[in-house]
């Protein structure tokens, strides 16, 4: 496990959420490295101090006097519960029976809405077809960049790619069909732990991969490696 | 682990059980319901907000709120995460609006009643720093770290009560952290 790894798993260890393989590994690198080891004491020690910190004030808890107290203040306040959004239509529905003619106005409205709906989506979607060859490699990423969805930050990916090299990096987008891009959003990431991102790479939404989905990503890239060893990355031991 | 993960599972069910119970006019449900979270709440929001009338007030606030909108609860999330973010949103508010002039007590006041007991006086006083530290994180890092660590919440149901990827609450919370580390350096240098 290198350096960048080891920072990245030491919250979870501490919090007693990693797994029984990453905890092994995690206790061998920071025997062998003193530098992650202060790291890990200085971690522990600020969460135990955290998670030991006495409430701000003395305080007894709360009796059985709270129950009184909200159901008084529901009383006094004369709060009903608000009927649900459909109980709401339900309400309207028979009102609109009484009145056939604001309910006859209501659908032809509602009818032509659609229908004009329609007719501009074949019109302006279904016409022509867009053909993605007459663009050139920058516009069809200028056209991807408006449709992607808002960019998910995921410390594990951040670190597990601060970790590779830009070989490996390519190598893994190419593996899982995605592109990475360089220095995506860096500026929009001021504060991120030291370490995380001197790779100047960042991936954004593989949130849904797990830790071992993870793993199993790095240890194929590994073997793919050492099959054809790639260029280290400058500086990057640990 | 399965065990622990059948139990919270139990309680899930139940609250939603509760919860349909209210919505068909059994007004007791809503009680138990209370009755269930009102410390959680309370503690919740006195980690917040700091102060503990403030916190009861915010805390019986959340149940009303919560009592006036049960009926719009689809039970998409679970009930705990629903009336956490209606605790949260409370705490905000309150925050946002008054302008406190001392966020804790004065530490004079804790110094007459600590006199002569002078380990318990430093400990005292270092919590007190370590709270002012915390304080000053911004809002989304200092929230994040109070459900994680106090509440012991998965990012995922952190993400769900503050709004926000899962992703998002994982960085939230390793700033938090992070903040928190430099911020205690430096304290502890200046001691």
């Amino acid at each position: 496990m290198r350096c960048a790894k080891a920072r990245k798993y030491m919250l979870d260890m501490i919090e007693g959420r990693l797994n029984p393989s990453l905890q092994q590994q995690l206790k061998r690198h920071l025997q062998s490295c003193p530098a992650c080891q202060r790291e890990y004491d200085a971690l522990r020690e600020l969460y135990y101090e955290v998670k030991g910190l006495p409430l701000p004030q003395e305080t007894e808890p709360l009796g059985s006097d709270f129950l009184a107290l909200v159901r008084q203040r529901i009383r006094a306040e004369g709060i009903e519960p608000a009927p649900s959004r459909w109980s709401r239509w339900e309400w309207k529905i028979p009102s609109l029976v009484r009145r056939p003619l604001l309910a006859y106005t209501s659908l032809v409205v509602v009818a032509g809405l659609v229908t004009a709906g329609i007719l501009l989506w074949l019109f302006f979607f279904q016409g022509d077809k867009v053909d993605l060859s007459e663009f050139t490699p920058e516009e069809v990423d200028q056209a991807w960049e408006l449709i992607t969805p808002e960019r998910e930050v995921d410390m594990e990916l951040i670190a597990l790619l601060d970790s590779l090299s830009p070989e490996e990096i390519t190598s893994f987008s190419d593996e899982l069909k995605v592109e990475v891009e360089p220095d995506l959003i860096l500026s929009e990431v001021p504060i991120l732990p030291s370490g995380y991102l001197n790779s100047g790479y960042f991936y954004d939404d593989l949130s849904d991969f797990s830790s071992e989905e993870i793993e199993q990503i790095v240890q194929q890239l590994s073997v793919k490696e050492s099959s054809n060893p790639l260029p280290q990355k400058q500086g990057g031991g640990d | 682990m399965v065990s622990i993960k059948m139990k919270k599972e139990n309680v899930v069910n139940d609250d939603l059980q509760l919860v349909e119970r209210f919505k068909r006019g059994n007004q007791s449900a809503f009680d138990e319901l209370v009755l269930s979270y009102q410390s959680r709440v309370y503690y919740l929001v006195l980690r917040i907000v700091g102060d503990s009338d403030e916190a009861a007030d915010i805390a019986q606030s959340t149940f009303i709120k919560a009592y006036r909108n049960l009926h719009n609860f689809r039970g998409r999330s679970s009930f705990k995460t629903w009336l956490f973010r209606i605790a949260i949103n409370q705490s905000k508010n309150y925050l946002r609006e008054k302008v406190r002039k001392e966020r804790f007590l004065p530490l004079s006041e804790d110094a007459r009643k600590w006199e002569g007991k002078l380990e318990e006086m430093i400990t005292r006083e270092r919590s007190q720093m370590l709270r002012e530290a915390i304080a000053q994180l911004p809002e989304r890092q200092r929230l994040t770290l109070v459900l994680r660590i106090y509440e012991e919440l998965p990012y995922k149901e952190i993400a769900r009560i503050m709004g926000g990827s899962t992703g998002l609450a994982k960085v939230n919370y390793f700033y938090a952290i992070n903040n928190l580390r430099k911020k205690w350096k430096k304290l502890n240098s200046t001691q």
